[in-house]
């Protein structure tokens, strides 16, 4: 039941109409470097394609000879869209890692004194204070949560080593397809459960105003494996919800084609409204797991 | 292995029986006839066996020593030439440590005469790598003579590697290749024996094989030719006999865990009566249907296209996932195909590698070309085939991939490989000279292939089928070169192609040609002061044809189209007007360019060189056209997905 409430509090607290503002915060910084990279790939094709007539027939059908000739005589424009790509990344990291003291200091403040909002008028200042005064630590905490990603991947290979000795030199491949399954299961759970310890590291850390950051991250380590059955039920009922929106996005993909301008305006709009979701379900999982922790 | 004395002589006079018999049925000449026995030691992963080997001197000269291949020697330790040239990798297969193979001649003598163990000698024709093993002298005590017969009895052990080239051992699955002591081909006077390379497969004399295989009772057998006999021998083994005559290679399978499958195979036009035989892995056993009808669309396609298939039968082994190594291989009769239980449908390799494996029996089997030396001739041919093949039955867009809206072609997967490549090699090479394994097979396999296709568009379709029987109905069973193909083509088709393979074949480069240019301006009417022609200009054309006051309006289009490789190929130029007008232009292709001049009261709006991909050796289509308006939606369309992919990423990688 406590899941429950958490999930509902979760997401009636990011759906509150103020705190929406942050989704779009979380969009627009997700969009503009969405858009460099955008303006880098329509610069890398329209060079590639040049004044070739095929790039009209390609609008509407695919065709792999291009393909491979886009892999062949362009490797140096594909490795800068992978480098820029990754760059982007990297920056969009950053960006998170920064609005998640904002979004965090947000809701925990509204915790505190309900009021306060209402009082003040505008969420910038406290978003953006927040923002900022949370960002070192939560840069330190990533830095600390190197030592959890080491920990889990050896820990993984291990896993990996056993389970692929069932069946190294045998014929069984139905194991084989298993093993993989489950190996893929397993590398999911390591890299969700990380995350989920950073979400509850970084609640705490604003919840407390902790500037041990490494303590918090210990302690919360031990706090979430202590409350494993909640705080993983909360986790996979919200990653549930992300799922479905994540089918919905897909579905969307495979069914407009893109053929017209006029479809890929709508594509475009439709895919940055399925975008924005995603922005707004990490601040439900970020609250959902907050009025967990806080209820403890 | 000791043998009864009394077993031994019955095998003699066995084999001197069959040698008589080798009869006026045989298509090929007989130079070989091997009788072996052979048992299978699971327990050291090994077979040993004992040969009969008879060999016909078809030279004009006295043979004075022979030369065998020691294939399984390859894997003998890590300095023999294989090894040094793959450094134990083979098509993505590493060899495992300590699994080493050889094969031992414990004795050689000549039948009813002197021992030659003493005299064996292993030699190194290639690269003089005294470590390599694989081919074998004997100095004989007396020349056979033109026309004469040796008969040489061997004993010989060979312990087989862990598969990961072709040959040897995968858990209970074995596959027996390469794997008795074969004799060279002697040819033009000399002996063409050469070593096991990275990159080459092999080459030897038609003949006749009769092997008696003994193995666990457990054991289901495949092998080279049909089985004429099969002998319980009551200590927990079975002995089966399998008999081929106009066969080049023997080889052979055994793996307890093989489900078999015989269904007969009969065509009317041409008349083929064959029995298909699957030896189905256990683990791979919903795979059984994909098998059989691509090994029926292959029996069909080549008997149809080339010459109906001449032998009883024809055996498709499908290896288990740890013996992958030893799939996509030919032997006379018998191949290995590859796949996994789990490949989707949609997903047409197991078809794929049927179909090209089968083929060689034509390519390779039938026509017993020199695969050291000319790799193309079976590896090239085989593949314009296999992609003909695949586009018949599979579909021309999706012959490979037939994956919802993911269609890739046989044919675009051959030429991505050439696209790819360096264009180091020419096709026409010593195969294990070859820069490097990629260069080897995008040449032999890809390219030859696509060679081979643009002959056919050049040429037409009607021509090339031609071409391909009479090659194949002027060759079968013997050893033809590229000359003779060349020969061939040119005959058939009435023309001299000796350009086109010269180009192809012996030259490396890339043939790729573009529209370089391509423009309208639009022609203002003449102002100013012009002065009276000349008499003598006045039968010349009117510079501008549009009058002072017109108010017509004309264009000047002008169309430069570039050769880029250094191959040259002649073109087809379509050029399209803003009134839709079509105009085609040929050019030769030699120089390095061409400009094309127009006047006209419509815009350009596309030119396009060889606009019917009838070259699918050009290495770069989109130069191949050139839209006066380009198209911007695309690069957008494409820019749009991977954004929004990005944006996706955004959200999984953020903190």
């Amino acid at each position: 039941m406590k899941i429950w409430k958490s999930f509902l509090s979760g997401i009636k607290l990011a759906a509150l109409r103020r705190h929406l503002k942050m989704a779009l915060v979380l969009w627009g910084f997700n969009f503009i470097l969405g858009l460099v990279f955008y303006f880098l790939a329509a610069d890398f094709f329209s060079r590639a394609l040049g004044n070739s007539a095929l790039a009209e027939g390609l609008q509407r059908k695919m065709d792999f000879n291009v393909i491979f000739e886009l892999v062949a005589h362009h490797a140096e424009g594909l490795r800068t869209l992978r480098e820029a790509a990754l760059l982007l990344m990297a920056l969009f990291f950053l960006v998170s890692v920064f609005l998640n003291g904002g979004i965090l200091h947000i809701f925990t403040a509204a915790g505190r004194e309900p009021g306060f909002m209402g009082e003040r008028g505008r969420l910038a200042p406290d978003f953006f204070q927040g923002a900022g005064k949370y960002f070192g630590r939560f840069c330190r905490l990533c830095l600390y949560s190197l030592l959890l990603w080491v920990t889990f991947i050896f820990l993984f290979l291990i896993i990996s080593e056993i389970l692929g000795s069932l069946y190294t030199g045998g014929t069984n491949e139905r194991l084989m397809v298993l093993i993989f399954i489950i190996e893929a299961a397993i590398a999911l759970f390591f890299w969700f459960f990380i995350k989920m310890i950073l979400d509850y590291t970084q609640i705490k850390i604003v919840l407390e105003d902790s500037r041990f950051v490494f303590r918090s991250f210990l302690q919360m380590i031990a706090w979430v494996l202590s409350h494993l059955g909640k705080t993983l039920g909360l986790y996979y009922l919200l990653l549930l919800l992300g799922l479905a929106w994540m089918l919905g996005e897909w579905g969307w993909e495979a069914v407009i084609p893109m053929s017209s301008p006029a479809l890929m305006i709508i594509f475009f709009l439709v895919g940055q409204i399925f975008i924005a979701g995603r922005c707004w379900l990490r601040m439900a999982v970020l609250a959902g797991q907050l009025d967990l922790y806080s209820s403890r | 292995m000791r043998r009864p004395l009394l077993l031994g002589v019955v095998m003699l006079w066995g084999f001197l029986l069959l040698c008589e018999a080798v009869s006026a049925l045989s298509q090929s000449k007989p130079i070989v006839v091997y009788k072996i026995q052979v048992q299978l030691i699971p327990e050291e992963k090994a077979v040993r066996g004992r040969e009969v080997l008879s060999w016909l001197n078809d030279s004009q000269v006295p043979v004075s020593e022979l030369q065998f291949h020691l294939y399984l020697n390859a894997f003998k330790n890590n300095r023999s030439t294989f090894m040094r040239e793959s450094g134990g990798s083979h098509r993505g297969f590493r060899a495992s440590d300590k699994t080493w193979g050889f094969i031992d001649v414990n004795r050689i003598q000549v039948v009813g005469g002197v021992d030659l163990t003493a005299v064996m000698e292993y030699i190194q024709p290639d690269d003089n790598n005294t470590d390599d093993r694989t081919v074998m002298r004997l100095l004989l005590p007396e020349a056979v003579p033109p026309q004469g017969k040796i008969t040489l009895e061997i004993d010989f052990y060979a312990k087989l590697p862990k598969v990961f080239a072709r040959s040897g051992y995968g858990g209970d699955f074995y596959m027996v290749a390469q794997w008795f002591p074969k004799i060279g081909v002697f040819q033009g006077e000399k002996w063409n024996c050469h070593q096991y390379h990275q990159e080459s497969e092999f080459f030897a004399d038609y003949g006749v094989y009769e092997v008696e295989i003994t193995v666990p009772a457990e054991f289901v057998v495949g092998a080279t030719g049909p089985r004429i006999q099969e002998i319980e021998n009551g200590d927990g083994t079975k002995t089966y006999t399998h008999y081929q005559e106009d066969v080049h290679d023997f080889a052979w399978t055994a793996c307890p865990d093989f489900v078999e499958f015989r269904e007969a195979y009969s065509l009317s036009d041409p008349v083929v009566k064959t029995e298909m035989i699957l030896l189905v892995h256990r683990s791979h056993l919903n795979l059984k249907e994909r098998y059989l009808s691509s090994l029926r669309n292959g029996l069909e396609f080549y008997s149809q296209n080339y010459g109906a298939y001449p032998y009883t039968t024809v055996t498709l082994v499908d290896p288990p996932i740890n013996a992958t190594g030893a799939g996509g291989m030919e032997y006379p009769t018998l191949f290995t195909s590859m796949g996994v239980s789990f490949i989707p449908q949609g997903v047409l390799m197991p078809e794929m590698v049927t179909i090209h494996e089968f083929g060689h029996g034509y390519w390779y089997g039938i026509i017993g070309t020199n695969e050291f030396e000319e790799a193309w001739l079976d590896e090239g041919i085989n593949t314009y085939s296999e992609m003909k093949a695949m586009a018949q039955y599979y579909g021309e867009d999706q012959s490979l991939i037939n994956l919802g809206p993911l269609k890739i072609s046989d044919l675009v997967l051959q030429r991505s490989r050439v696209i790819a490549s360096a264009a180091l090699d020419p096709i026409l090479k010593n195969s294990w000279e070859f820069y490097s394994p990629a260069s080897y097979s995008s040449s032999v396999y890809s390219k030859a292939g696509l060679v081979l296709i643009t002959l056919e568009n050049y040429l037409g379709e009607e021509i090339m089928a031609r071409i391909m029987k009479t090659f194949y109905e002027r060759w079968k069973f013997k050893h033809p070169r590229s000359e003779d193909f060349f020969t061939v083509a040119s005959e058939v088709s009435g023309q001299d192609l000796q350009w086109f393979f010269d180009q192809f074949f012996r030259s490396q480069g890339q043939l790729d040609y573009a529209i370089r240019t391509a423009r309208s301006i639009e022609i203002n009417p003449p102002e100013g002061v012009f002065p009276e022609r000349a008499a003598w200009e006045q039968n010349l054309p009117a510079p501008e044809i549009l009058s002072p006051g017109t108010q017509e309006r004309l264009y000047k289009t002008e169309v430069t189209v570039e050769r880029k490789g250094e191959w040259v190929f002649p073109q087809n130029v379509l050029l399209i007007f803003a009134n839709g007008e079509e105009v085609w232009e040929h050019w030769d292709g030699k120089a390095r360019w061409k400009r094309f001049v127009y006047q006209k009261p419509f815009r350009l709006k596309s030119a396009h060189i060889d606009p019917d991909r009838r070259i699918v050796l050009d290495v770069n289509y989109l130069n191949n056209s050139y839209a006066i308006k380009s198209n911007k939606n695309t690069p957008r369309k494409w820019a749009l997905s991977l954004m929004l992919k990005l944006q996706q990423l955004f959200s999984f990688v953020s903190l």
